[in-house]
């Protein structure tokens, strides 16, 4: 009698603490609140960018560098503090788990072509695959929308945006202004 | 440019969902466990119609708004400015029946039987519920200013429910003489979207700009002595506008007291103001129907339990958006967004007999201060012993240091995040 209340109070601690801890919202309770800026299942609509399918690991990185400031941005940094990590591991594992659409966007060809000679010359052996490829630390480029990918190449352009990933910022020190524009139409006409 | 691809791509996101949505039974085919009716197409309504059939297929979800087509509060200043059309504003109800499986009826509800869970309509019909989510935003407090009410704002815009109204303050500030006046009138808290008014001063004064009146004035009477996001607002109209924009608080005798239509003069208590243009944002509280249906406490607001949104004086029915008290979110477009998310989920559990799901919202407000310059501000909320809170260390405004590409970057934020947000809720 005695041993086998004993035994139990360790139970008992597990359960009181599993109680009074901080419920964690599902995967998508999180996520969905997501949408109102990123789009349904995070697929946007408009130049925020779309981030579904796009590689957990990544997602992972890119939210804890937005919450230590590692990363700058305008507004993500703000909303990136709200969540600790397993609410940031959790909504990576969301939207990584969901299917990447391309949207169609309305481009200039000329921009397109100059783009796609400034891929193969500068940035292939990376975002291969005309920017389709993706792995933990290489987002996918290719259908992502042109202003976005224009945005966040004028952030490693821009010396005081002060972006990780040094070696980006020195690749595209490289480019032109008119440039970037031509490889941001390049890898949102891929599909 | 964007208009084009934009419809395009929608159609390829709803006929992926409406795939999705083959394996479920759909309205025609009859046994659901339970219906739930939805007062209200805004924000909030709209979204949580949408979510409770995303969240299980076998609950009927009849949504009941007056108009055909929803036209957003939210980025209706640029209208004012002259920056964008009504029509890119305005959304029909029909993707979420083809897409979701939502029952939409064009009517008025005009009772609401609480104890019998029956809900009438101007059109005579009644619809019995299990649970209710009431989604009308708010009312205007008529005559709380003395001489404004709803013929005054026939003459005298609010323009604080968009369509002919913000059409109508546009028609005014084209037909106004350069070095005019003014007025906005600015409402005590708590109201719709606490931003708004000054970001209305802001593209005001450029549009007047545009028209080649720089010599007017904007002047915003107020009935508080601070507003949201005041420093980047003060600081963005003087180097915008510099000159055109004064902000009079309360306790400068900025509050109005009363109204005189054919004057076209703001008295305060001590001053009258006479103005080329007055845009009076009236005081406000729950849409009537909350009043009518007891939902109300005695400030006019909906009290309810900040996890299910079930109202806190009836049971079975649900408040969202502007109408309800939501903790410290405020009044805005993506906090009933968000609402109606946690609120669907939890319904879905009621009705499941489970334990509603722990909550997560968010709320990011943007204003347009001119066409290349934006400003924010953010929090994500939590349930904290009963209250909705923000999250400690995150959250708050744009900072004052912003360089000028930040602020071209969230100007062109606030647009994307009108396009994806209507896209969640209407595509």
């Amino acid at each position: 009698m005695k041993s086998s209340l004993l035994w139990s109070i360790p139970l008992v601690l597990v359960l009181f603490q599993i109680h009074t801890a901080h419920a964690q919202p599902s995967h998508r309770m999180l996520a969905d609140a997501c949408a109102g800026c990123h789009g349904p299942r995070g697929q946007s609509a408009s130049p925020m960018p779309i981030i579904a399918g796009l590689p957990e690991a990544y997602l992972e990185q890119t939210m804890r560098d937005y919450k230590t400031g590692k990363r700058p941005s305008t507004i993500m940094g703000r909303v990136a503090r709200g969540y600790d990590d397993a609410e940031i591991d959790a909504l990576a594992a969301f939207f990584a788990s969901e299917v990447w659409i391309s949207p169609p966007q309305e481009l200039d060809p000329k921009q397109v072509k100059a783009g796609k000679r400034i891929h193969r010359d500068g940035c292939s052996s990376c975002h291969k695959d005309n920017g389709r490829f993706q792995n933990d630390t290489t987002p996918r480029l290719a259908g992502q929308w042109k202003d976005y990918l224009q945005i966040v190449l004028e952030e490693y352009w821009l010396w005081e945006r002060r972006m990780p990933h040094l070696f980006m910022s020195i690749a595209v020190s490289e480019f032109d202004e008119e440039d970037l524009e031509a490889l941001a139409s390049f890898y949102a006409s891929q599909r | 440019m964007h208009k084009l691809s934009r419809r395009q791509f929608l159609t390829t996101l709803t006929g992926t969902a409406a795939a999705s949505m083959l394996g479920y039974p759909l309205l025609s085919s009859g046994a659901f466990r339970a219906r739930v009716i939805v007062v209200g197409g805004g924000y909030g309504g709209a979204t949580a119609a949408k979510y409770l059939r995303l969240a299980d297929p076998r609950i009927e979800v009849i949504l009941i708004e007056k108009d055909e087509q929803f036209v957003s509060c939210a980025l209706s200043n640029e209208v004012v400015a002259g920056e964008r059309s009504l029509a890119s504003l305005s959304f029909g109800y029909q993707p979420l029946t083809s897409f979701y499986g939502v029952k939409v009826v064009h009517d008025e509800v005009t009772r609401i039987d609480a104890e019998s869970r029956i809900v009438s309509t101007r059109g005579g019909e009644e619809f019995g519920y299990d649970r209710l989510i009431v989604a009308p935003g708010v009312s205007f407090k008529w005559n709380a200013i003395e001489g404004y009410d709803s013929d005054a704002a026939q003459v005298l815009p609010h323009a604080w429910k968009a369509g002919e109204q913000t059409l109508l303050l546009r028609r005014q500030l084209e037909a106004m003489p350069d070095g005019g006046r003014v007025y906005i009138v600015s409402p005590p808290n708590p109201y719709k979207c606490p931003p708004g008014p000054y970001e209305r001063a802001a593209l005001i004064a450029h549009y007047l700009t545009q028209l080649g009146k720089q010599r007017s004035k904007v002047i915003i009477l107020d009935a508080k002595d601070s507003f949201a996001k005041q420093a980047l607002f003060e600081q963005g109209w003087e180097r915008n506008y510099p000159g055109m924009i004064s902000w009079v608080p309360a306790s400068a005798d900025g509050r109005v007291l009363r109204v005189d239509v054919k004057k076209r003069t703001l008295y305060t208590e001590f001053d009258a103001h006479r103005g080329d243009v007055l845009n009076v944002i009236p005081p406000q509280k729950a849409a009537t129907i909350a009043e009518a249906a007891g939902l109300t406490n005695d400030k006019g607001w909906c009290p309810v339990d900040q996890q299910t949104f079930e109202s806190s004086n009836r049971e079975y029915i649900h408040v969202i958006g502007d109408a309800c008290i939501a903790g410290s979110m405020p009044k805005a477009g993506y906090s009933a967004n968000s609402q109606a998310k946690v609120c669907a989920a939890a319904i879905s559990a009621l009705i499941d007999g489970t334990a509603p799901p722990a909550p997560s919202y968010i709320n990011t407000c943007y204003s347009i201060i001119a066409p290349d310059y934006g400003i924010s501000v953010a929090a994500v909320y939590r349930l904290d012993k009963g209250s909705i809170v923000s999250v400690e260390g995150a959250g708050g405004s744009s900072p004052l240091d912003a360089s000028a590409w930040e602020r071209k970057m969230e100007a062109t934020y606030a647009r994307s995040w009108f396009d994806n947000i209507t896209s969640d809720i209407f595509g």
